[in-house]
């Protein structure tokens, strides 16, 4: 871990839900690491990345929160959508089920971040063209009804992963601007940056603030 | 009988050459055997040479005991002559001793000098042959035994007679016939329909695997998440969670600055300790650490997965000088998913929590007391 002491505005905080074996994890580490990480192993409980990004000329970091996707880990992870800004749910669109359960975990993303959250819907393995189950009209269609974005992409190639976390930010981002999302209520999952003890990483400072 | 008892040994100790290049289990070596017929044809005659050689140096060896060893040990040294040959067509990449393919040199405990391994196999060699004996009479000396590190030519009959898989085989007659990770868990399914398989159960199915084969592993299987972890794979995931507030109310005890340090930053127990307990560190810690850990857990129970836990936690993330280097709940996240290596080694671990034996019995009685007033 380098210590280098990035400048950013904001602290924006993302969750990314969905069924098991969607690519959760493929997709966060695609975007946090550039690469694709063929034998991905379950996820069990959470996983967490950080990336910092760029929008209107501010830095921001993207906290990331990356969830279990079998049902059973829900009763852990639901804690997690609490003060999520940004929230990325995941349907594969080789597999029509995981795209009939979107309602239930939109259900819970509903119901657990605040009426802020951005809610992205992602169909991810679009490199998979020849086995696609579900159509995307269809999942368009689903989006516009909910009022989520979608994209599709593709965590193998990388296609469209960037976007999904940039638009997703910007978007939120626009929320601020805007004077939607209130920065001063509790769990928005933005946190303009503060003095946050970064001065800690230089050892032997006293003026920690702690 | 004794004779050939000595030769099996002999041959076991090429056998062990062989497996670190072929990275197989134990239980398999002689499947891996043949092999060596698959080997790239070469010239006859150059082949024939080599053939005749080996049996010269042979002749030219001290008495040998019986016909039928002789061969053994010529396939091996005719596989030893022929192995350079092999490295240089298809380059295989390094394996350590467990059969891993080397990704990076860590500082790795060197491997246990042979003559301790040999005499430490005698010791469980006869302690598994009298086994009710030694759990009923000397717990203590199996206790230290499995502290020590079990030998890992035998790990896995241990474990089969540690978790009590072997009486639960007697008493049941079910048989399964593919060696396959797939087919365990399906056998679990089968066993618990309503319930299903938790994805954390997948790990430590494949550890199983790795040291017995498939019809061992699912009774110690079913032993592990029926007796040494019960519930904690169920829905709702609750037995894993109380396990969590134990955890924690353990650190509030034993490293106070950790506990704060976590509190005021968020930082929950499930976070960490999910993946930690469920896959019984299968996932956190380096491969002889596991091992290590395996023989203690498999012998005295979760107590170990908490005292791991705390040495873990109390070395990671436990001095002043830590906490201000990993400030915030990120940091802390991401130090615990990147142990330094110096506090996972096994040696580490194992030394670190000797010290503390009798103190942890104690805190570990009062927060099964909590946990029970919790239930009621």
């Amino acid at each position: 871990m380098t210590a280098a002491p990035y400048n950013y505005s904001y602290i924006f905080k993302y969750i990314i839900i969905g069924d098991m074996g969607v690519g959760k994890s493929c997709l966060l580490h695609q975007f946090t690491e550039k690469k694709f990480m063929a034998d991905c192993p379950h996820t069990i409980g959470v996983e967490f990345g950080t990336r910092i990004i760029e929008v209107s000329g501010q830095k921001i970091k993207l906290q990331i929160w990356d969830t279990a996707g079998q049902e059973r880990f829900r009763a852990v992870t639901r804690s997690y959508y609490r003060g999520a800004a940004g929230a990325l749910m995941v349907y594969d669109m080789t597999r029509r089920s995981t795209y009939n359960h979107l309602s239930s975990w939109l259900a819970d993303a509903k119901s657990l971040t605040n009426p802020n959250t951005a809610i992205f819907l992602i169909g991810n393995k679009a490199d998979l063209e020849d086995q696609r189950d579900v159509p995307y009209e269809e999942a368009k269609a689903f989006a516009e009804e909910n009022g989520l974005t979608f994209l599709e992409c593709s965590a193998k190639t990388g296609s469209n992963v960037e976007d999904a976390f940039l638009e997703t930010a910007k978007q939120i981002y626009q929320n601020i601007q805007d004077g939607s999302l209130d920065l001063n209520a509790a769990d928005t999952g933005v946190q303009p940056k503060q003095n946050l003890p970064r001065a800690a990483e230089n050892n032997g400072k006293k003026d920690c603030n702690c | 009988m004794h004779v050939s008892n000595n030769s099996s040994i002999g041959a076991y100790a090429n056998i062990s050459d062989l497996r670190m290049t072929v990275s197989c289990p134990p239980e398999t070596f002689e499947d891996t055997v043949p092999e060596y017929d698959d080997f790239p044809e070469d010239d006859i005659a150059t082949r024939n040479q080599r053939i005749s050689e080996n049996l010269e140096r042979f002749e030219q060896r001290p008495a040998s005991t019986s016909k039928s060893q002789n061969t053994v040990q010529f396939s091996f040294d005719n596989l030893e002559k022929k192995k350079p040959k092999v490295v240089e067509q298809h380059p295989h990449p390094e394996t350590d001793r467990f059969g891993f393919f080397v990704v990076e040199r860590g500082s790795a405990t060197p491997p246990l000098d042979p003559k301790v391994l040999r005499r430490r196999e005698k010791k469980w060699i006869q302690m598994l042959d009298n086994w009710r004996y030694f759990m009923d009479e000397k717990f203590e000396l199996v206790k230290t035994r499995c502290r020590k590190g079990i030998p890992p030519s035998l790990r896995g009959r241990a474990w089969k007679y540690l978790s009590g898989a072997t009486y639960q085989m007697e008493v049941s007659s079910n048989r399964f016939v593919k060696n396959d990770l797939f087919d365990l868990l399906k056998a679990w399914t089968v066993l618990h329909p309503e319930e299903g398989y938790c994805q954390g159960q997948a790990p430590i199915a494949a550890v199983l695997l790795m040291h017995m084969p498939v019809r061992d592993a699912f009774y110690c299987f079913v032993q592990i998440c029926h007796k040494y972890l019960p519930g904690y794979y169920s829905s709702g995931l609750e037995a894993v969670q109380v396990d969590g507030d134990i955890l924690q109310k353990l650190l509030r005890d034993k490293s106070k600055l950790t506990y704060r340090h976590f509190k005021m930053n968020g930082v929950d127990p499930a976070l960490y300790m999910i993946e930690w307990f469920m896959c019984v560190f299968c996932r956190t810690l380096p491969w002889p650490t596991v091992l290590r850990v395996w023989d203690m857990f498999l012998c005295e129970g979760v107590k170990i997965l908490f005292k791991v836990a705390l040495v873990l936690l109390k070395y990671g993330l436990g001095s002043p000088s830590q906490i201000k280097q990993f400030p915030d709940m990120p940091a802390i996240v991401t130090r615990l998913k990147n142990l330094p290596a110096e506090i996972t080694e096994e040696e580490f671990i194992i030394a670190e929590f000797n010290l503390n034996d009798a103190d942890m019995e104690k805190l570990h009685f009062g927060a099964m007391k909590t946990r029970q007033m919790r239930f009621d």
